[in-house]
Protein backbone atom coordinates (compact mmCIF):
# COMPACT_ATOMS: atom_id res chain seq x y z
CA UNK A 1 0.00 0.00 0.00
CA UNK A 2 1.39 3.38 -0.95
CA UNK A 3 1.78 5.91 1.84
CA UNK A 4 0.07 9.24 1.13
CA UNK A 5 1.43 12.23 3.07
CA UNK A 6 -1.19 13.62 5.44
CA UNK A 7 -0.41 17.14 4.32
CA UNK A 8 -1.34 16.29 0.73
CA UNK A 9 -4.61 14.75 1.87
CA UNK A 10 -5.48 17.82 3.93
CA UNK A 11 -4.53 20.11 1.09
CA UNK A 12 -6.72 18.13 -1.28
CA UNK A 13 -9.55 18.43 1.24
CA UNK A 14 -9.03 22.19 1.49
CA UNK A 15 -8.91 22.43 -2.28
CA UNK A 16 -12.23 20.57 -2.58
CA UNK A 17 -13.75 22.76 0.10
CA UNK A 18 -12.75 26.03 -1.54
CA UNK A 19 -13.61 24.92 -5.07
CA UNK A 20 -17.04 23.67 -4.03
CA UNK A 21 -17.67 26.73 -1.93
CA UNK A 22 -16.78 29.09 -4.78
CA UNK A 23 -18.83 27.50 -7.54
CA UNK A 24 -21.36 30.32 -7.44
CA UNK A 25 -18.57 32.87 -7.68
CA UNK A 26 -17.13 31.08 -10.72
CA UNK A 27 -20.59 30.96 -12.24
CA UNK A 28 -21.22 34.63 -11.61
CA UNK A 29 -17.84 35.63 -13.01
CA UNK A 30 -18.33 33.64 -16.19
CA UNK A 31 -21.92 34.76 -16.70
CA UNK A 32 -20.72 38.37 -16.46
CA UNK A 33 -18.30 37.63 -19.30
CA UNK A 34 -21.02 35.96 -21.34
CA UNK A 35 -23.25 38.97 -20.78
CA UNK A 36 -20.62 41.22 -22.36
CA UNK A 37 -20.25 38.92 -25.38
CA UNK A 38 -24.00 38.52 -25.74
CA UNK A 39 -24.67 42.26 -25.61
CA UNK A 40 -21.76 43.20 -27.87
CA UNK A 41 -22.87 40.77 -30.58
CA UNK A 42 -26.40 42.11 -30.31
CA UNK A 43 -25.05 45.63 -30.69
CA UNK A 44 -22.97 44.55 -33.66
CA UNK A 45 -25.97 42.92 -35.32
CA UNK A 46 -28.02 46.03 -34.70
CA UNK A 47 -25.28 48.22 -36.21
CA UNK A 48 -25.13 46.01 -39.29
CA UNK A 49 -28.85 46.50 -39.90
CA UNK A 50 -28.56 50.31 -40.04
CA UNK A 51 -29.25 51.36 -43.67
CA UNK A 52 -26.15 52.55 -45.50
CA UNK A 53 -22.59 51.70 -44.62
CA UNK A 54 -21.23 53.19 -41.45
CA UNK A 55 -17.71 51.86 -40.92
CA UNK A 56 -17.20 53.75 -37.67
CA UNK A 57 -20.26 52.20 -36.00
CA UNK A 58 -19.35 48.72 -37.21
CA UNK A 59 -15.75 49.17 -36.14
CA UNK A 60 -16.87 50.20 -32.68
CA UNK A 61 -19.14 47.13 -32.52
CA UNK A 62 -16.30 44.84 -33.55
CA UNK A 63 -13.96 46.43 -31.01
CA UNK A 64 -16.47 45.94 -28.18
CA UNK A 65 -17.09 42.31 -29.19
CA UNK A 66 -13.35 41.65 -29.35
CA UNK A 67 -12.84 43.14 -25.87
CA UNK A 68 -15.74 41.10 -24.52
CA UNK A 69 -14.31 37.86 -25.92
CA UNK A 70 -10.81 38.65 -24.68
CA UNK A 71 -12.17 39.44 -21.23
CA UNK A 72 -14.17 36.23 -21.10
CA UNK A 73 -11.18 34.18 -22.19
CA UNK A 74 -9.15 35.74 -19.36
CA UNK A 75 -11.91 34.90 -16.86
CA UNK A 76 -12.02 31.31 -18.09
CA UNK A 77 -8.26 31.02 -17.68
CA UNK A 78 -8.47 32.43 -14.15
CA UNK A 79 -11.25 30.05 -13.17
CA UNK A 80 -9.37 27.08 -14.64
CA UNK A 81 -6.32 28.21 -12.71
CA UNK A 82 -8.36 28.15 -9.50
CA UNK A 83 -10.09 24.82 -9.99
CA UNK A 84 -7.24 22.83 -11.54
CA UNK A 85 -4.66 21.63 -9.01
CA UNK A 86 -1.18 21.34 -10.38
CA UNK A 87 2.37 21.02 -9.23
CA UNK A 88 4.55 23.98 -9.97
CA UNK A 89 7.77 25.46 -8.69
CA UNK A 90 7.83 28.79 -6.91
CA UNK A 91 7.49 31.95 -8.97
CA UNK A 92 7.34 35.65 -8.12
CA UNK A 93 3.88 36.70 -6.97
CA UNK A 94 2.74 40.25 -6.34
CA UNK A 95 0.65 39.74 -3.21
CA UNK A 96 -1.22 43.02 -3.59
CA UNK A 97 -2.37 42.08 -7.09
CA UNK A 98 -3.28 38.56 -5.99
CA UNK A 99 -5.33 39.71 -3.01
CA UNK A 100 -7.04 42.36 -5.16
CA UNK A 101 -7.97 39.70 -7.71
CA UNK A 102 -9.31 37.32 -5.05
CA UNK A 103 -11.43 40.00 -3.41
CA UNK A 104 -12.84 41.06 -6.77
CA UNK A 105 -13.67 37.42 -7.43
CA UNK A 106 -15.54 37.22 -4.10
CA UNK A 107 -17.54 40.42 -4.66
CA UNK A 108 -20.83 38.64 -5.23
CA UNK A 109 -20.29 36.27 -2.30
CA UNK A 110 -19.73 39.27 -0.04
CA UNK A 111 -22.68 41.14 -1.58
CA UNK A 112 -25.00 38.23 -0.93
CA UNK A 113 -24.10 38.23 2.74
CA UNK A 114 -23.89 42.03 3.04
CA UNK A 115 -20.31 41.61 4.24
CA UNK A 116 -17.77 44.20 3.17
CA UNK A 117 -14.13 43.56 2.30
CA UNK A 118 -11.89 46.56 2.90
CA UNK A 119 -8.53 46.22 1.19
CA UNK A 120 -5.39 48.17 2.02
CA UNK A 121 -2.60 46.78 -0.16
CA UNK A 122 0.88 47.94 -1.06
CA UNK A 123 1.62 47.46 -4.76
CA UNK A 124 5.25 46.40 -4.29
CA UNK A 125 5.05 43.33 -2.04
CA UNK A 126 6.49 40.40 -3.98
CA UNK A 127 7.15 36.88 -2.68
CA UNK A 128 8.29 33.65 -4.30
CA UNK A 129 5.70 30.92 -3.84
CA UNK A 130 3.66 28.29 -5.64
CA UNK A 131 0.82 30.31 -7.12
CA UNK A 132 -1.78 27.59 -6.79
CA UNK A 133 -1.08 26.94 -3.11
CA UNK A 134 -0.85 30.65 -2.29
CA UNK A 135 -4.11 31.39 -4.07
CA UNK A 136 -5.89 28.40 -2.54
CA UNK A 137 -4.95 29.29 1.02
CA UNK A 138 -5.70 33.00 0.74
CA UNK A 139 -8.98 32.38 -1.07
CA UNK A 140 -9.90 29.69 1.45
CA UNK A 141 -9.18 31.97 4.40
CA UNK A 142 -11.29 34.75 2.83
CA UNK A 143 -14.17 32.36 2.11
CA UNK A 144 -14.36 30.66 5.50
CA UNK A 145 -14.04 34.03 7.25
CA UNK A 146 -16.88 35.31 5.07
CA UNK A 147 -18.98 32.26 5.94
CA UNK A 148 -18.58 32.78 9.67
CA UNK A 149 -19.64 36.42 9.75
CA UNK A 150 -23.07 37.99 10.27
CA UNK A 151 -24.56 40.40 7.70
CA UNK A 152 -23.08 43.88 7.97
CA UNK A 153 -19.68 42.67 9.14
CA UNK A 154 -16.43 44.04 7.73
CA UNK A 155 -13.28 42.11 6.84
CA UNK A 156 -10.13 44.23 6.68
CA UNK A 157 -7.41 42.78 4.47
CA UNK A 158 -3.97 44.39 4.44
CA UNK A 159 -0.89 43.57 2.43
CA UNK A 160 2.29 45.32 3.50
CA UNK A 161 5.81 44.82 4.78
CA UNK A 162 7.23 44.14 8.20
CA UNK A 163 11.04 44.19 8.15
CA UNK A 164 12.21 41.47 5.72
CA UNK A 165 8.79 39.87 5.51
CA UNK A 166 5.67 40.40 3.50
CA UNK A 167 2.74 40.85 5.85
CA UNK A 168 -0.79 39.73 5.03
CA UNK A 169 -3.32 40.60 7.68
CA UNK A 170 -6.97 39.61 8.00
CA UNK A 171 -9.00 41.34 10.68
CA UNK A 172 -12.64 40.45 11.22
CA UNK A 173 -15.38 39.71 13.73
CA UNK A 174 -14.96 35.98 13.14
CA UNK A 175 -14.61 34.19 16.50
CA UNK A 176 -10.99 33.13 16.99
CA UNK A 177 -10.44 29.37 17.44
CA UNK A 178 -9.77 28.58 21.08
CA UNK A 179 -6.19 27.63 20.41
CA UNK A 180 -3.09 29.75 20.87
CA UNK A 181 -0.81 28.50 18.16
CA UNK A 182 -1.77 27.53 14.57
CA UNK A 183 1.07 25.00 14.74
CA UNK A 184 -0.95 23.08 17.33
CA UNK A 185 -3.75 22.75 14.79
CA UNK A 186 -1.40 20.98 12.41
CA UNK A 187 -0.16 18.57 15.04
CA UNK A 188 -3.48 18.01 16.77
CA UNK A 189 -5.03 14.54 16.72
CA UNK A 190 -8.45 16.16 16.74
CA UNK A 191 -10.39 15.08 13.66
CA UNK A 192 -13.14 17.66 13.84
CA UNK A 193 -11.29 20.74 12.67
CA UNK A 194 -13.54 23.48 11.36
CA UNK A 195 -12.88 24.71 7.79
CA UNK A 196 -11.20 27.79 9.28
CA UNK A 197 -8.96 25.66 11.49
CA UNK A 198 -8.11 23.33 8.62
CA UNK A 199 -7.03 26.23 6.42
CA UNK A 200 -5.16 27.83 9.30
CA UNK A 201 -3.25 24.57 9.84
CA UNK A 202 -2.40 24.36 6.14
CA UNK A 203 -1.37 28.00 6.10
CA UNK A 204 0.92 27.36 9.07
CA UNK A 205 2.60 24.43 7.30
CA UNK A 206 3.04 26.44 4.11
CA UNK A 207 4.41 29.52 5.84
CA UNK A 208 6.61 27.60 8.28
CA UNK A 209 8.19 25.55 5.49
CA UNK A 210 9.17 28.81 3.77
CA UNK A 211 10.69 30.53 6.78
CA UNK A 212 7.74 32.66 7.81
CA UNK A 213 5.36 32.66 10.75
CA UNK A 214 1.67 33.11 11.58
CA UNK A 215 0.10 35.01 14.44
CA UNK A 216 -3.54 34.74 15.34
CA UNK A 217 -5.21 36.46 18.25
CA UNK A 218 -8.37 38.29 19.21
CA UNK A 219 -7.48 41.95 19.37
CA UNK A 220 -9.27 45.24 19.94
CA UNK A 221 -11.97 43.54 21.98
CA UNK A 222 -13.62 40.91 19.82
CA UNK A 223 -11.81 41.52 16.53
CA UNK A 224 -9.94 38.45 15.27
CA UNK A 225 -6.58 39.18 13.69
CA UNK A 226 -4.62 36.74 11.55
CA UNK A 227 -1.16 37.85 10.43
CA UNK A 228 0.94 35.93 7.95
CA UNK A 229 4.63 36.91 7.79
CA UNK A 230 6.24 35.51 4.65
CA UNK A 231 9.81 36.14 3.41
CA UNK A 232 10.08 38.76 0.68
CA UNK A 233 11.45 37.75 -2.71
CA UNK B 1 -40.21 62.66 -22.27
CA UNK B 2 -37.76 59.79 -22.51
CA UNK B 3 -37.81 57.09 -19.89
CA UNK B 4 -34.96 57.73 -17.43
CA UNK B 5 -33.02 54.65 -16.38
CA UNK B 6 -30.42 54.45 -13.61
CA UNK B 7 -28.14 51.57 -14.58
CA UNK B 8 -25.66 50.12 -12.05
CA UNK B 9 -22.96 47.68 -13.15
CA UNK B 10 -19.40 47.42 -11.85
CA UNK B 11 -18.00 45.63 -14.91
CA UNK B 12 -16.93 48.54 -17.13
CA UNK B 13 -17.30 46.65 -20.40
CA UNK B 14 -20.74 45.21 -19.58
CA UNK B 15 -21.81 48.69 -18.45
CA UNK B 16 -20.60 50.35 -21.65
CA UNK B 17 -22.18 47.81 -24.01
CA UNK B 18 -25.49 47.45 -22.16
CA UNK B 19 -25.72 51.22 -21.93
CA UNK B 20 -25.42 51.44 -25.72
CA UNK B 21 -28.13 48.81 -26.17
CA UNK B 22 -30.61 50.44 -23.80
CA UNK B 23 -29.95 53.94 -25.11
CA UNK B 24 -30.70 52.83 -28.65
CA UNK B 25 -34.31 52.24 -27.63
CA UNK B 26 -34.82 55.96 -27.03
CA UNK B 27 -34.23 56.01 -23.30
CA UNK B 28 -32.03 58.25 -21.23
CA UNK B 29 -29.49 56.16 -19.34
CA UNK B 30 -27.37 57.25 -16.40
CA UNK B 31 -24.76 54.56 -15.79
CA UNK B 32 -22.73 54.21 -12.60
CA UNK B 33 -20.33 51.60 -11.25
CA UNK B 34 -21.20 51.35 -7.55
CA UNK B 35 -24.17 51.28 -5.23
CA UNK B 36 -22.93 54.43 -3.51
CA UNK B 37 -22.79 56.35 -6.80
CA UNK B 38 -26.25 55.05 -7.69
CA UNK B 39 -27.73 56.15 -4.39
CA UNK B 40 -26.18 59.60 -4.79
CA UNK B 41 -27.56 59.87 -8.33
CA UNK B 42 -30.99 58.70 -7.18
CA UNK B 43 -31.06 61.33 -4.44
CA UNK B 44 -29.99 64.07 -6.89
CA UNK B 45 -32.37 63.34 -9.72
CA UNK B 46 -35.53 61.49 -10.61
CA UNK B 47 -35.44 58.13 -12.35
CA UNK B 48 -38.30 56.06 -13.70
CA UNK B 49 -36.57 52.74 -13.16
CA UNK B 50 -33.39 51.35 -11.63
CA UNK B 51 -31.51 48.44 -13.20
CA UNK B 52 -28.78 47.08 -10.96
CA UNK B 53 -26.32 44.22 -10.82
CA UNK B 54 -26.63 42.27 -7.56
CA UNK B 55 -22.88 41.95 -7.04
CA UNK B 56 -21.26 45.29 -6.47
CA UNK B 57 -18.21 46.31 -4.48
CA UNK B 58 -19.02 47.69 -1.01
CA UNK B 59 -22.79 48.37 -1.11
CA UNK B 60 -24.46 45.36 -2.76
CA UNK B 61 -27.28 45.54 -5.28
CA UNK B 62 -29.69 44.18 -2.66
CA UNK B 63 -28.65 46.88 -0.16
CA UNK B 64 -29.08 49.49 -2.90
CA UNK B 65 -32.62 48.25 -3.55
CA UNK B 66 -33.42 48.61 0.16
CA UNK B 67 -32.12 52.21 0.21
CA UNK B 68 -33.92 53.15 -3.00
CA UNK B 69 -37.19 51.63 -1.78
CA UNK B 70 -36.91 53.63 1.45
CA UNK B 71 -36.63 56.84 -0.59
CA UNK B 72 -39.17 55.93 -3.24
CA UNK B 73 -41.22 52.77 -2.53
CA UNK B 74 -42.97 52.82 -5.89
CA UNK B 75 -39.96 53.02 -8.21
CA UNK B 76 -39.57 49.86 -10.32
CA UNK B 77 -36.29 47.99 -9.98
CA UNK B 78 -34.68 45.22 -12.02
CA UNK B 79 -31.95 43.16 -10.35
CA UNK B 80 -29.52 41.40 -12.71
CA UNK B 81 -27.49 38.48 -11.46
CA UNK B 82 -25.28 35.67 -12.67
CA UNK B 83 -27.52 33.12 -10.97
CA UNK B 84 -31.27 32.82 -10.28
CA UNK B 85 -32.36 34.97 -7.34
CA UNK B 86 -35.43 34.36 -5.23
CA UNK B 87 -36.25 37.97 -4.47
CA UNK B 88 -39.10 37.00 -2.15
CA UNK B 89 -36.47 35.82 0.33
CA UNK B 90 -35.22 39.38 0.70
CA UNK B 91 -38.64 41.02 1.30
CA UNK B 92 -37.71 44.11 -0.67
CA UNK B 93 -41.18 45.35 -1.61
CA UNK B 94 -43.19 45.54 -4.80
CA UNK B 95 -42.30 46.25 -8.44
CA UNK B 96 -39.00 44.39 -8.30
CA UNK B 97 -37.98 41.77 -10.85
CA UNK B 98 -34.84 39.77 -11.43
CA UNK B 99 -33.11 38.82 -14.65
CA UNK B 100 -30.34 36.25 -15.10
CA UNK B 101 -27.17 37.02 -17.05
CA UNK B 102 -26.58 36.63 -19.89
CA UNK B 103 -29.79 38.40 -20.93
CA UNK B 104 -30.55 39.92 -24.30
CA UNK B 105 -32.04 43.32 -25.12
CA UNK B 106 -35.57 42.03 -25.90
CA UNK B 107 -35.73 40.31 -22.49
CA UNK B 108 -34.63 43.48 -20.72
CA UNK B 109 -36.95 45.64 -22.85
CA UNK B 110 -39.94 43.47 -22.00
CA UNK B 111 -39.19 43.73 -18.28
CA UNK B 112 -38.73 47.50 -18.46
CA UNK B 113 -41.96 47.92 -20.43
CA UNK B 114 -43.90 45.70 -18.01
CA UNK B 115 -42.66 47.52 -14.95
CA UNK B 116 -43.00 51.01 -16.40
CA UNK B 117 -46.42 50.53 -18.01
CA UNK B 118 -48.71 53.36 -16.95
CA UNK B 119 -45.97 55.62 -15.64
CA UNK B 120 -46.62 59.33 -16.11
CA UNK B 121 -43.43 60.76 -17.58
CA UNK B 122 -44.80 64.22 -18.29
CA UNK B 123 -43.54 65.96 -15.13
CA UNK B 124 -39.91 65.01 -15.56
CA UNK B 125 -38.97 68.41 -16.94
CA UNK B 126 -39.11 69.80 -13.39
CA UNK B 127 -35.93 67.96 -12.50
CA UNK B 128 -32.41 68.81 -13.58
CA UNK B 129 -31.13 65.56 -14.92
CA UNK B 130 -27.42 64.89 -15.38
CA UNK B 131 -26.64 64.59 -19.08
CA UNK B 132 -23.50 62.51 -18.80
CA UNK B 133 -23.81 58.75 -19.02
CA UNK B 134 -21.35 58.54 -16.15
CA UNK B 135 -22.18 60.21 -12.86
CA UNK B 136 -19.78 60.07 -9.95
CA UNK B 137 -20.58 60.52 -6.30
CA UNK B 138 -18.56 63.26 -4.54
Amino acid sequence: MNAVPLGDVLEAAAFALVSGRCRQAYLHDLRGGLQAIHASLELLARSAKIPGENPAVLEKGFALARRAMDGHEKSLTEVMHQITPRQESGISINLGELVGELLRFLTHEASNKSVTFRADVRPDVVVVAQTHRCRLLLLGLCVVTLDGLPPGAVIDVKVGRAQAHALIEFESDLPCPAIRNPQDLWHTVQVSLSPYELLLALAWRWVDANGGRIETAPESGTRNVLRIHYPMA
Amino acid sequence: MPLRVLYVEDNALVREITCELLTDDGREIVAVATGEEALYAFQQSRFDIVVTDVSLPAMSGIDLVRHVKTISPSVPIIVASGYPLNLEDYRLGSKIRSIVKPFDAPQMNTLIQDLCAGLDLSDLSATSAPKSSDLAAP
